[in-house]
């Protein structure tokens, strides 16, 4: 903790010295020093099969840390890389701004000789908010990328890059940046070239053809594959967004953000925009879990998969947030055919610092933290989280239940302690940006009831309502030995109830 | 102007009282920015939006104004997007940020934003950087030379489309953000193509860079596999070719430029498969 310390009064952005918490004392935090001379905003971090960490930062630099500590330039030159995955000896693939590129070492000297473009077909407006992010491997061997919305915030360039969607309120002209860009008109985030706000599929690692896998989204900055080999994407609250929902994507889905679906094979519909909320209501495809704006995160990131060397949390997924010192865990299970669950906070302590953007764990289990902030809120540099030897007392899941909810803890509990505090919300779906939280109960857990291995509790509830968060929190709660129960809050979101409900 | 008063006091700021909120009462204002706020407003710097110490500037005095602004904002100042509204989160909320804004930001001084790249260095020559350049589709790629030439080649529509003496690249104002900003091409430009209409029919394969860093552009134009490597010579900028086709090749000229081979007619090099094999284009610069 000590060298942890000190790097943070050598850090640029200087918080005040974090105050030591539950997390810091029940988790090891260390920076991991980054290439010298280099502005270190990290875009994509991955683990090669020899064990080196693979590194893209802001200006488009990669480089291969050894397991010695030290860095050795692979690439450079590369244009926002936002996403890193191995592929094979030697290789590389990274998406950048314009388009997937796969770096290959043909001579051995750990230096690319060639950046091989492996898709490039999607449009480039010039838009600032055209970001591209991924690639993710399936288990059917096909990768997936996804492609940030156009925003409003500008207009796009004389040039561009693909087909040009006559469709929406401003034309062309009227969208050329500059003095006349037509704000109002544009639409918060748009779509105008294609693909922007879809999930593509590029079968055979990249070789086949691209396809249209989903639509729907706007700003989804973490994309990746669960233990179970569920494409898990997230996105960024905003218009449509009222709080950023997690999606599990499935082939043909509509994930909510109406602008790309004009890129819908056969789209006549004319402008989603101006569809009725209730059919787009009706086409869309309901978030797994909802990152709660301000308590769980505002801009979520890249998930991960905690492997075995993280005990009962292993197989479980871990996200990223830019703006809050925090992790989030999601604990997703089938009900019903539908694949749902709860997010909860993780690491949340001001020692682990915001911009967490890129997540990987290294063959020990260590999960390396990369850093951005793109002049957003964010920070710079990467953090190293080990696996504790024991876990402290955490909620280890909950399961949705015919009667009401079943939590886990890590540890066991103290007996007789208060139950928690339930309740439930939703958020609006609409065109403004983000939404309040509406329809708030309170819901009784004064029924609530400890297994006598202290590490279950059950709680009934009255009802348990679908398109609901269900908020479920601790207050207060011991473990056994008098631990304080880190992340006391599991925010499940209930698509689907069991049983007769 | 009534807002919604639906977020009062939710339990679990009632714990966390502090020392600078007692004119909003028992709400932590400063919870709430950190929530709400932090992203976009920082202390003492323009971030997204404007620092707490402008803030606090424009608002000491106008609790109403400041609670109309959070509720209804608009577009006010140029190159910065508009303010999602805050009206959900409640006027009692909202003035306990505003009382927090103006303790926080108390005796601070703006910070500027840096005027000058902090990590900039010179170029390596050769060294490729992909960015946004004026003159050129989205797709850009810079590429500095040995010695003082640099050229952007647009691998949207694969082709040469400016060149420039002096520096490479001043992209600070393109670093610092999000991609916002065209990137200012440090020289004087010598050369520039304008866009090719009708798009040509191209197909952008990818680079290969050689020890030293020069790389060599791999396209496919009308179904002909071409290699591309772009070196300077003195005041000339000689443009190698080596291409793959069963049918003849044409390609843009102009009147700068002086190829090895192949017929010209207007604006158009017409190659035989067997000339297309390796050319080179000299462009003379001013």
């Amino acid at each position: 903790m000590i060298a942890f310390a000190l790097a943070l009064l050598a850090a640029p952005l200087n918080l005040a010295a974090a105050q030591p918490d539950g997390w810091a004392t029940g988790f090891t935090l260390s920076k991991v020093e980054t290439p010298a001379g280099i502005d270190d905003q990290v875009g994509g971090l991955a683990f090669l099969e020899d064990g080196r960490l693979a590194v893209a930062f802001h200006r488009g630099e990669v480089f291969l840390r050894g397991k010695d500590g030290v860095w050795k330039q692979f690439a450079e030159g590369l244009h926002e890389p936002l996403g890193l995955l191995p592929d094979g000896k030697g290789s590389l693939l990274v998406m950048q701004r314009p388009e997937l590129t796969r770096l290959e070492d043909l001579d051995g000297d750990d230096r690319a000789d060639r950046y091989r473009t492996v898709w490039d077909g999607f449009g480039l407006s010039g838009n600032y908010h055209e970001f591209a992010f991924g690639p993710a491997r399936g288990p059917d061997g096909a990768l997936y990328v996804a492609l940030n919305l156009a925003s409003s915030g500008d207009g796009v360039f004389k040039e561009i890059r693909g087909a040009w969607s006559e469709i929406g309120k401003a034309d062309r002209a009227q969208m050329t940046s500059g003095k006349g860009f037509a704000a109002k008109l544009a639409g918060r985030m748009y779509s105008r070239v294609p693909y922007r706000g879809c999930v593509m599929r590029l079968p055979d690692g990249g070789k086949g053809p691209a396809e249209l896998f989903a639509t729907g989204f706007r700003s989804p900055d973490g994309i990746g594959f669960d233990g179970q080999g569920r494409l898990l994407v997230n996105d960024n609250q905003g218009d449509w967004r009222g709080s950023s929902p997690l999606h599990v994507v499935k082939k043909g889905s509509f994930n909510g953000h109406p602008a790309s679906l004009v890129w819908t094979p056969g789209w006549n519909q004319g402008d989603p925009l101006d569809l009725p909320v209730a059919k787009l209501e009706q086409m869309r495809e309901q978030p797994a879990a909802i990152f709660i704006h301000g308590d769980l995160a505002n801009s979520p990131t890249q998930p991960a998969v905690f492997p075995a060397a993280w005990g009962p949390l292993a197989g479980q997924v871990v996200f990223g947030e830019m703006n809050a010192s925090r992790l989030v865990r999601f604990v997703g299970e089938d009900v019903g055919g539908v694949h749902q669950g709860a997010l909860i906070p993780f690491m949340d302590t001001k020692a682990l610092r915001n911009g967490n953007h890129r997540l990987a764990f290294d063959a020990a289990g260590a999960l390396f933290v990369g850093k951005t902030h793109l002049s957003w809120a964010g920070n710079n540099g990467i953090v190293r989280i080990d696996p504790p030897a024991q876990l402290p007392l955490l909620i280890e899941r909950v399961r949705l239940t015919a009667e009401g909810f079943e939590v886990r803890f890590t540890r066991p509990v103290a007996a007789g302690q208060a139950a928690p505090a339930v309740r439930r919300f939703r958020y609006k779906y609409h065109s403004a940006y983000g939404s309040p939280k509406i329809d708030e109960r309170d819901l009784g857990a004064e029924r609530a009831s400890l297994d006598a291995d202290g590490r279950t509790l059950r709680i009934p509830l009255a009802e348990i309502a679908p398109g609901f968060v269900h908020e479920i929190k601790f207050t207060g709660l011991k473990g056994a030995d008098g631990a304080e129960l880190l992340g006391p809050t599991a925010y499940y979101q209930v698509v689907k109830t069991l049983g007769t409900r | 102007m009534r807002l919604p008063r639906r977020l009062l006091l939710l339990p679990c700021l009632l714990g966390a009282l502090s020392a600078g909120a007692q004119q909003a009462g028992a709400i932590d204002g400063k919870s709430l920015y950190e929530q709400n706020c932090m992203a976009c407003h920082l202390a003492d710097q323009m971030v997204v939006g404007p620092s707490l110490i402008e803030i606090s500037r424009l608002y000491a005095k106008k609790p109403k104004e400041f609670l109309a602004w959070a509720a209804q904002p608009q577009k006010k100042r140029p190159g910065v997007i508009e303010m999602p509204s805050m009206a959900h989160l409640g006027e009692a909320n909202l003035l306990a940020i505003r009382e927090h804004m103006l303790q926080a930001s108390k005796g601070l001084k703006e910070k500027k934003a840096s005027l000058t790249d902090p990590m900039a260095r010179p170029p390596r020559r050769p060294e490729v950087q992909r960015i946004f350049l004026p003159n050129s589709g989205p797709a850009a790629i810079a590429v500095a030379l040995p010695g003082d030439l640099s050229y952007c080649f647009d691998a949207g529509q694969c082709r040469l489309r400016s060149v420039w003496r002096g520096n490479f690249l001043n992209a600070w104002d393109y670093w610092k953000g999000n991609g916002k900003t065209q990137v200012v091409r440090d020289g004087k430009v010598v050369w520039e193509a304008e866009a090719e209409t009708p798009e040509p029919a191209v197909k952008f394969l990818g680079y290969s860079v050689d020890k030293a860093g020069l790389p060599t552009f791999e396209y496919v134009r009308q179904g002909a596999k071409v290699r591309e490597t772009i070196t300077a010579d003195g005041k000339m900028l000689v443009r190698s070719f080596m291409v793959e086709t069963d049918h003849p090749l044409e390609i843009p000229i102009d009147r700068d430029t002086v190829a090895s081979a192949g017929q010209r007619a207007k604006n158009l090099l017409r190659l035989t498969p067997a000339e297309a094999r390796a050319f080179t284009l000299t462009l003379k610069l001013r």
